[in-house]
């Protein structure tokens, strides 16, 4: 497994002893650690999709009350970040800084713990959902920290229930999928064959969804497949795109999609539906049909 | 292990501190609109005012009538500034329209040194419109002398504290004139006297800024931006003020009542905690709004609480006084209590209160999440406080359920039916009834629902984990329509995802897994699903339901879809509750780990090669 986090750590809990050291024993090696250390604290925590209505109460408490410092990515929304009463750091990972802002965040982590600190590590959505929590669990593993980890709502799951599509529907969906748009080389080299009773959620799929939609064709995947976009899920600006396997490039030319947003394929997304018009593509060509959230 | 965790320090913020000027001393140099702010600011927090301001058109309109309205607490000097106005008491004034301004002198006559006040405060200071003249004495050797004077007579511990340190003059300077040169003096004295002073646009001459204010009440909010943009400042106070819930200043008005009759009742220090911890509960468990109405009959009846610990609700403490005035008082209806009873048709059955008609119906279905209340949202936490009747599928932990502060109902398990409080009408016990005899269980939910909502209440449907996620929350929600009502969502954990988690399987890991597949194992009827996915190395697959299937399961994935006979399996039993456990197994073992470890449901089995990532053999 090809790890970029595998750097040694800025400053390890544990003294790292160099290769050209004499051989110590094992009683030796740990008088080298400093007893005194006070020992930190860390959990990973999932924000949910952005509302702080959607916190945990554990992530709350954490948040409010337990946590001496608060490592952000900057995907968890200024609404929960406001609820943050200690020192506060949000990773920079905008494009081309992905890895020196998680080197960052490993690093402020690091000296933290190592001063005996209470740490949230706080991630959008779920922590084990295409969080790269696993990666983060095991990093802190190997500075001698066991991770709490406390899960979160996936905008996988919570987007579509607040869209109103229920990714599972007797006589409709009796499984879903969850998978991400975007894989490496900016394809998606596996992507999951036709199964009529699943619905599929894609993540950071829709900057390519012009190629998505043709690995969805060649896959098998109906053209009167209907599919859902929501934007900005449990934000105050919600928006639900509906359209089918065929419209919805263009109804999503014409809806002037916003990011971030989800991409959710199968027979489910009009199990609610109300009426035919909502059944966008469908009946009323490309014309764009939404619903958004009042 | 003690330790105290310290916050780093980020200098450069201005210090903000609540000033209690009342009854003291504030000068403000200026009539004009800025003026007439300060004015305002300092009447409010009771101080005594002398405006220094030219009896002509600089003195705004706005200024004279506050001046007006408080002939007790406002003076009115009507001539240029004098240097003399920092050293004279509030209505020690005396002064002559054609008095000349003093910039170039400067006394410290009458300015009561420590010493010099103590007899000030019998004899007014001899100034007079002329004191100008005085103007020999250097001040810096003046302003030396007094230290001197008044170190020694501070010394002087015999005394009686208030005669010697006696109250300057002037408590505070707030100068809001367009003259620099005079403002800069202004500045330069008060620094000479010690006085605090705000010179009005010049952030370097303030010794502190005036924050932008909101006022409810008792309640203040003041926000301050260091000098930098008073606009801004405006702005974002006007955001919080827009923000503030309800009637937030009458609560607080309420509550500072009920603390004062709560520590009359219960003053001794050995019951400080006991105080506080109930007045905090008191405090987060009743809505703003609420706490606002409290007056002295209901204060007494909260307060009955205290002795048992118990913080009664809004809706308790309107039962009671309902209660009282119809002699029926009976205290059993004040406290709902859930009782599980067997299903024979004299189960009694009541309705808690008689809700208005004309309360507006609202259904929400909230996920309860996989049964750990620390993993309910803040969302579902609320809406169970909140509704005035709970339906609640059955697995759900009572801890959860005990959030729920009106009726609950819980789901019957088979031929058992719960029912709630109470003596009831004949008509509730034909529905009732007709519920009974129908073994359809999500039938005898969806009616309770519909019955609530009928009588115009808010009605929370608590289901396990996720609505959607194998919950019938969207059958459920279609049922509601036919019927007339729109049902709110509110989403929760599902253990299909959390359950992983929590025996440490991420479901996505780079290099491992990129996607997740998650099904129940058994379709209608109770047959095995035919659409588990086909082996790849990078899914995982979560199954429900699937104990009883375990070996079909095997079977199936490894000989029809090729998964390979070592993948990784971890059964997780009971997930985030106190008897959670973890087996680890592969695709070969699952059925005999399951029957050796006498897996039981509800548990997840979570297929794929995510499964070794973080758990330690």
């Amino acid at each position: 497994m090809n790890n970029p986090y595998d750097s040694p750590p800025a400053s390890p809990r544990y003294t790292t002893l160099g290769s050209n050291s004499p051989a110590l024993s094992s009683a030796e090696q740990i008088h080298l650690q400093p007893p005194s250390t006070p020992f930190g604290e860390i959990k990973l925590i999932g924000a949910g999709p952005g509302d702080p209505d959607l916190l945990t109460m554990a992530a709350y408490k954490a948040i409010t009350t337990w946590a001496d410092i608060v490592l952000a990515d900057k995907l968890v929304s200024k609404e929960i970040l406001a609820l943050v009463k200690c020192p506060l750091f949000v990773a920079n990972k905008d494009k081309g800084c992905q890895a020196s802002g998680q080197q960052e965040l490993f690093e402020r982590a690091t000296q933290a713990l190592s001063e005996g600190k209470k740490v949230v590590r706080l991630k959008q959505g779920d922590p084990f959902i295409f969080g790269r929590g696993g990666e983060e669990f095991l990093f802190f593993r190997r500075l001698g920290y066991e991770a709490t980890i406390v899960p979160g709502l996936s905008s996988s799951i919570a987007g579509p229930l607040l869209a109103q599509i229920p990714l599972t529907h007797r006589g409709i969906a009796s499984q879903f999928l969850v998978c991400t748009g975007t894989g490496k080389l900016d394809t998606i080299p596996d992507m999951p064959t036709y199964v009529a009773h699943r619905t599929t959620v894609f993540l950071m799929a829709l900057h390519r969804l012009e190629d998505l939609v043709q690995d969805l064709i060649r896959a098998g995947y109906p053209l009167e497949l209907p599919v859902a976009i929501v934007e900005r899920a449990s934000a105050k600006d919600q928006r639900c795109i509906r359209a089918t396997v065929e419209t919805v490039v263009q109804t999503l030319r014409e809806a002037k999609y916003r990011p971030p947003g989800i991409l959710i394929v199968g027979w489910a997304c009009d199990a609610l539906a109300q009426n035919s018009e909502q059944l966008g593509g469908l009946t009323a060509g490309s014309s764009a049909i939404m619903d958004s959230q009042e | 292990m003690v330790r105290s965790a310290i916050d780093p320090i980020r200098p450069g913020a201005s210090l903000i501190l609540a000033w209690q000027i009342k009854h003291k001393h504030v000068v403000i140099i200026g009539g004009g609109f800025v003026a007439a702010g300060r004015l305002v600011n300092v009447l409010e927090a009771d101080a005594k005012v002398t405006v220094i301001c030219p009896d002509n058109e600089e003195l705004s309109e706005t200024v004279r009538q506050h001046l007006d309205d408080h002939p007790q607490t406002t003076r009115l000097v009507p001539r240029e500034f004098q240097d003399t106005d920092l050293t004279t008491p509030f209505g020690e004034h005396m002064f002559t329209k054609e008095s000349p301004k003093a910039l170039s002198t400067f006394t410290l006559e009458g300015y009561p040194t420590a010493t010099s006040a103590a007899t000030s405060a019998v004899v007014p200071p001899s100034i007079s419109s002329n004191s100008s003249v005085s103007t020999a004495q250097a001040s810096p050797a003046l302003s030396a002398a007094s230290t001197t004077t008044s170190l020694e007579s501070a010394l002087s511990l015999d005394e009686p504290l208030d005669d010697i340190v006696s109250a300057p003059a002037v408590d505070m300077v707030l100068s809001a004139i367009d003259d620099i040169p005079l403002s800069t003096h202004i500045y330069n004295l008060c620094k000479r006297l010690r006085i605090p002073v705000n010179i009005a646009d010049v952030p370097p001459q303030c010794d502190f800024y005036f924050c932008s204010t909101h006022r409810d009440k008792s309640l203040q909010v003041a926000v301050s931006t260091s000098g930098k943009g008073p606009k801004l400042a405006n702005l974002v106070r006007r955001h919080i003020a827009d923000h503030l819930p309800n009637r937030v200043g009458e609560a607080i008005e309420q509550v500072g009542i009920l603390r004062a009759k709560l520590r009359k009742m219960a003053p001794g220090p050995e019951v400080g905690p006991k105080r506080m911890g109930w007045m905090s509960r008191v405090c987060e468990q009743w809505r703003m709004e609420d706490l606002a109405t409290l007056e002295e009959k209901s204060m007494q009846i909260v307060l009955s609480g205290f002795k048992d610990n118990v913080v009664y609700s809004y809706d308790q403490v309107q039962a009671k006084i309902a209660g009282e005035e119809s002699t029926e008082a009976e205290t059993e209806k004040i406290e709902s209590k859930v009782t599980i009873a067997a299903a024979d048709l004299t189960a009694e059955h009541t309705i808690t209160k008689d809700t208005p008609a004309q309360k507006t119906p609202r259904l929400v279905l909230v996920g309860a999440g996989p049964g750990d209340p620390e993993l309910l949202t803040l969302k579902a936490a609320r809406l169970l406080e909140e509704a005035d009747l709970v339906v609640a599928d059955r697995l759900i932990p009572m801890e959860v359920i005990d959030l729920a502060k009106g009726e609950v109902r819980i789901a019957p398990k088979k031929r058992t039916v719960l029912t709630v409080e109470q003596k009831s009408s004949t008509a509730d016990q034909e529905t009732l009834s007709t519920a009974i005899t129908s073994d359809n269980i999500q039938d005898q939910l969806n009616e309770w629902c519909l019955q609530g909502l009928r009588e115009g209440k808010t009605v929370v449907r608590l289901k396990q984990g996720d609505p959607f996620i194998f919950g019938r929350g969207a059958e459920e929600i279609l049922f509601f329509r036919e019927h007339g009502f729109d049902a709110e969502v509110v989403p929760g954990i599902s253990s299909a995802l959390s359950a992983p988690l929590s025996a440490n399987v991420p479901l996505t890991h780079r290099g491992s897994a990129n996607q997740v597949v998650i099904t129940t194992a058994q379709i209608k009827g109770g047959r095995l699903s035919d659409n588990f996915p086909v082996y790849d190395a990078q899914k995982t697959v979560v199954v429900l339901m699937g104990v009883g299937k375990a070996k079909e399961i095997s079977e199936m994935m490894q000989t029809d879809l090729g998964w390979p006979a070592n993948v990784p399996v971890v059964i997780v039993e009971n997930a985030h509750c106190a008897n959670e456990r973890a087996l680890d197994a592969t695709l070969s073992t699952l059925a005999q780990v399951v029957e050796e470890q006498k897996a039981i449901p509800p548990s997840v089995f979570v297929i794929g090669w995510a499964g070794s990532v973080l758990r330690q053999a």
